[in-house]
């Protein structure tokens, strides 16, 4: 049974048809790759996967659970968390607090305990305190941990923004460009810790320009264009599909 | 160390009276600390990103609940005060289930329309429970009877002080709470990005109204204090003109720090009274320009400019 | 009911749908672009009103002349305070809660000045379009008819604007999405305040059409806002055909709603009716999602 279904969902915005019966499946423990020219709605399919837009028809199911009915926040609390393509954080808290805050939904603390100050919720808090400093250690963000997060270089924000996904221990991970803005370094350094969090036994979902980075590191890849899936497979046989270069034609990487 | 300088605040607070025998300086502090637990209560709301221009109503709720529970229902003030709190709260969280679903730009229209709202049922409805227009007058002043033994009467402003200091202290003392706590934790990331509070699978729409359940607690309290303290209420002390200072007195001491408002509140207040009063209708324009200049100079407030300036020192 | 009072009620809910939804395409504008909301937007409407009367009521000038120089003057005014104010703003965390925040402290500002060197009286402008037009057995006022006829040719003005010039073409391409348009090299700050100016502009046009027909005082802009917020939540924000449909929708409940309800009455209804709405349509009658 696969981790992720998305059966045949269309979206519409009044006369604009952004998706068109689009269809795939993600298996537990793979790394997918969303990828398209500009407009080609990925962002629109990304969206409703992560339940911030609702699909006009079809559904999405998790864990054969129906979710694309369901609020972002119950759904991040399925399993399900993304990122985003623009920076998101919390610029005036510390790296630190971010993360901690990242795996509240998983911590257990509840309202009254956190008001009373009870020991139970101060030994939770000192737990998730703990997930949180390691998580910034796999990113590479420990030495940083008390700066505010708005006061972080871009390529340093974008690895805060997956550490505190990855703070709510999801079980599957979506990825908006998290290359994007990113140098060299930056970017293998983060190409390899995508590696590592799937190995960890997370699965991935990314949408991604980058083609180099997207036919290193994803195990399949979901082609669109127009809203329409034109190409569904391995990236090196993708690659050479013949309407998925026309699709690309004139487009730089 | 801050332990010791609150101390020797509380204790300088408590021998003011004795200090000062000048009733005019008495009555002014009261009225300060009326503002600081209201502002506390405005800033409790502008801690989770939202503007409440409807504060000032959800005062009067709590000012007439009080009122009408001890001139109608016979209760003592003890009691009415407290249920008075509860009343506002309630209320704030039915509004708040209503209006908290929509972007910050609707919930502010809808506490400007609730606001207007208020004043409009207040001044037109139940005439003879609320005072239609002219409100109510000749409010009564709490007292406390023990057998023979305690004695309180009311009517002086000193026993006044005593009350609202203590309270003022309570409001501090439980919102240092709620900051501190994970809650307040949450509230501070609301309001820099609701969105992405909802991705990591908390629901904002819950803490919301949480937030404002709290923060309309405190503002029940300070309605219901002004209203046995001054004697007076009417429709138009709580309309929405009203709410302007004290949003004024937020900003400049600092959103989301609960001492913001009390430093806020006593230094605008202080100037006002010593200073600003003799400008008369300037005095308005002035907390208006003031809250542009110090949200788009210094919006971190004067509580948080220490941290802040100690961060950019540190980055350089 | 007699038929030219109703025909009047009619065209007083047009001309009030008209001046509405000018200034709320204003306020959808600068939404657009900067992701603001504008609450000192209504002070731009009271300030265009006050600019017609100093200088058509009292001065004698022209009034086209006159509306020209109120939306020059107040997109000016607009521009400025996307600079000094908002744009700064953007750049920083909290921008939600703290350009509301500056927002409403410039609404109070704007009314504080204006009660300040215009005195707190209503004051009164000269008709500007005199006589009565006669259709049949109805008689309207020419003043009414001229403030339509203004209002349809802002919009339609405001439409070619964005659909034929290069700038309009840029400021839907900054709104549709920021950063593919400076990717495509369009200055964004640019056009963030042109935007502003327009959207203020249009504002003080609005106020300045309505101005000579009913009166002018401080609060003003306290109370179109309100309208033209209403006016969004009807009709979506960004759509013009939805700023149009919300504001006759609006106009005409407050003309003919007016002749049967009393002022608080009609609070209360808004207030239900309006959450009613929200709750069923959050994206308004014609807005997207």
């Amino acid at each position: 049974m696969s981790l992720l279904e998305v059966k045949h969902i269309t979206k519409r915005f009044g006369g604009l048809v952004a998706v068109s019966q689009l269809e795939f499946d993600v298996k537990k423990g793979e790394i997918i790759g969303l990828i398209g020219p500009n407009g080609a709605g990925k962002t629109t399919a990304f969206n409703m996967i992560a339940g911030t837009m609702r699909p006009t028809t079809g559904e999405i199911r998790f864990m054969d659970k129906k979710i694309s009915n369901l609020k972002t926040n119950k759904i991040a609390a399925l399993g399900v968390v993304r990122t985003f393509q623009l920076s998101t954080h919390f610029g005036n808290m510390t790296v630190l607090e971010n993360v901690i805050l990242g795996n509240h939904c998983r911590a257990g603390i509840g309202l009254w305990a956190s008001l009373l100050h009870t020991g139970g919720a101060r030994n939770r808090a000192a737990g998730s305190r703990e997930e949180a400093l390691r998580i910034l250690e796999f990113m590479g963000l420990k030495d940083q941990r008390n700066e505010l997060a708005k006061n972080l270089p871009h390529g340093q924000q974008r690895c805060l923004e997956v550490a505190i996904a990855l703070a709510t221990k999801p079980t599957l991970l979506l990825l908006d460009e998290p290359l994007q803005g990113m140098n060299h370094e930056e970017l293998a350094d983060m190409l390899d810790r995508i590696g590592r969090i799937r190995n960890g036994g997370i699965t991935i979902l990314l949408v991604e320009h980058n083609m180099k980075a997207v036919t290193s590191t994803c195990d399949r890849v979901v082609v669109l264009n127009f809203g329409e899936k034109i190409a569904e497979g391995l990236p090196r046989d993708v690659m050479k599909n013949t309407q998925v270069i026309e699709a690309y034609l004139g487009v730089e990487e | 160390m801050k332990y010791i300088s609150y101390a020797g605040l509380l204790l300088l607070l408590f021998f003011i009276p004795f200090i000062s025998r000048q009733e005019y300086m008495i009555h002014i502090l009261c009225l300060i600390g009326i503002n600081v637990i209201f502002a506390c209560s405005l800033n409790a709301i502008l801690n989770i990103g939202e503007l409440n221009l409807a504060q000032s109503a959800f005062m009067g709720i709590g000012a007439y609940a009080s009122t009408v529970m001890v001139m109608r229902l016979h209760l003592s003030f003890w009691i009415a005060m407290p249920l008075a709190m509860l009343v506002t709260s309630i209320v704030s969280l039915l509004i708040g289930f209503l209006t908290l679903r929509f972007k910050g730009a609707y919930f502010l229209l809808f506490t400007f329309l609730f606001a207007e709202l208020m004043r409009v049922l207040l001044s037109n409805f139940g005439v003879g429970l609320f005072g239609g227009i002219p409100g109510l007058t000749n409010i009564p002043k709490p007292s406390i009877h023990i057998g023979n033994l305690v004695n309180v009467d009311f009517s002086s402003k000193v026993a006044f002080y005593y009350l609202i200091v203590s309270l003022v202290v309570f409001t501090i003392i439980v919102l240092r709470r709620v900051d501190k706590s994970r809650i307040g934790m949450i509230f501070t990331a609301i309001r820099q990005s609701d969105v992405l509070v909802e991705s990591i699978g908390i629901s904002t729409m819950k803490f919301k109204i949480l937030g404002c359940a709290i923060g309309c607690l405190f503002a029940g309290l300070s309605g219901s204090l002004y209203a046995h303290f001054v004697g007076i209420i009417t429709p138009g002390d709580f309309a929405i003109h009203s709410v302007f200072a004290p949003i004024a007195y937020v900003v400049v001491g600092g959103i989301g720090n609960v001492f913001g408002p009390v430093i806020g509140t006593a230094a605008l207040m202080m100037l006002s009274n010593f200073f600003l009063r003799q400008f008369g209708f300037f005095e308005l324009l002035l907390y208006g320009i003031i809250i542009v200049l110090i949200i788009r100079f210094m919006p971190e407030g004067i509580i948080n400019a220490p941290r802040l300036l100690f961060s950019r020192m540190r980055k350089s | 009911m007699d038929a030219t009072i109703l025909a009047q009620g009619a065209l007083n809910g047009v001309m009030l749908g008209l001046s509405y939804a000018l200034v709320a395409l204003g306020l959808s504008l600068i939404f657009g672009i900067m992701r603001i909301v504008n609450f000192a937007h209504g002070e731009m409407f009271m300030l265009g009103g006050y600019i017609t009367y100093y200088l058509f009521g009292v001065y004698g000038i022209n009034y086209f002349a006159t509306l020209m120089t109120a939306v020059f003057i107040i997109g000016l005014l607009g521009m400025i305070l996307e600079k000094a104010i908002f744009r700064p703003l953007t750049n920083r965390p909290e921008v939600a809660l703290t350009s509301l925040i500056a927002a409403v402290g410039l609404a109070w500002v704007f009314q504080m000045l204006a009660v300040i060197f215009f005195g707190e009286q209503d004051k009164d402008i000269p008709t500007v379009f005199k006589g009565i037009i006669r259709l049949g057995g109805l008689m309207i006022t020419w003043e009414r008819f001229a403030a339509i006829l203004i209002g349809i040719g802002l919009v339609l003005l405001l439409n070619l604007f964005l659909l034929k010039t290069k700038f309009g073409k840029a400021i839907r391409a900054v709104a549709e999405d920021k950063e593919a348009a400076a990717l495509q090299g369009i200055q964004v700050a640019r056009i963030s305040s042109l935007s502003f100016g327009i959207g203020s502009g249009l504002a003080a046009a609005a106020g300045a059409i309505i101005a000579p027909i009913f009166i002018v005082s401080p609060s003003m802009g306290g109370e179109v806002i309100l309208k033209a917020f209403l006016v969004v939540i009807l009709g979506g924000m960004g759509s013009i055909p939805g700023a149009m449909l919300g504001g006759l929708v609006l106009g005409f409940l407050e003309s003919y709603g007016g002749l049967f309800f009393s002022v608080p009455v009609m609070s209360v209804i808004t207030f239900i009716l309006i959450i009613l709405i929200l709750i069923v349509r959050p994206q308004g009658l014609l807005g997207r999602e």
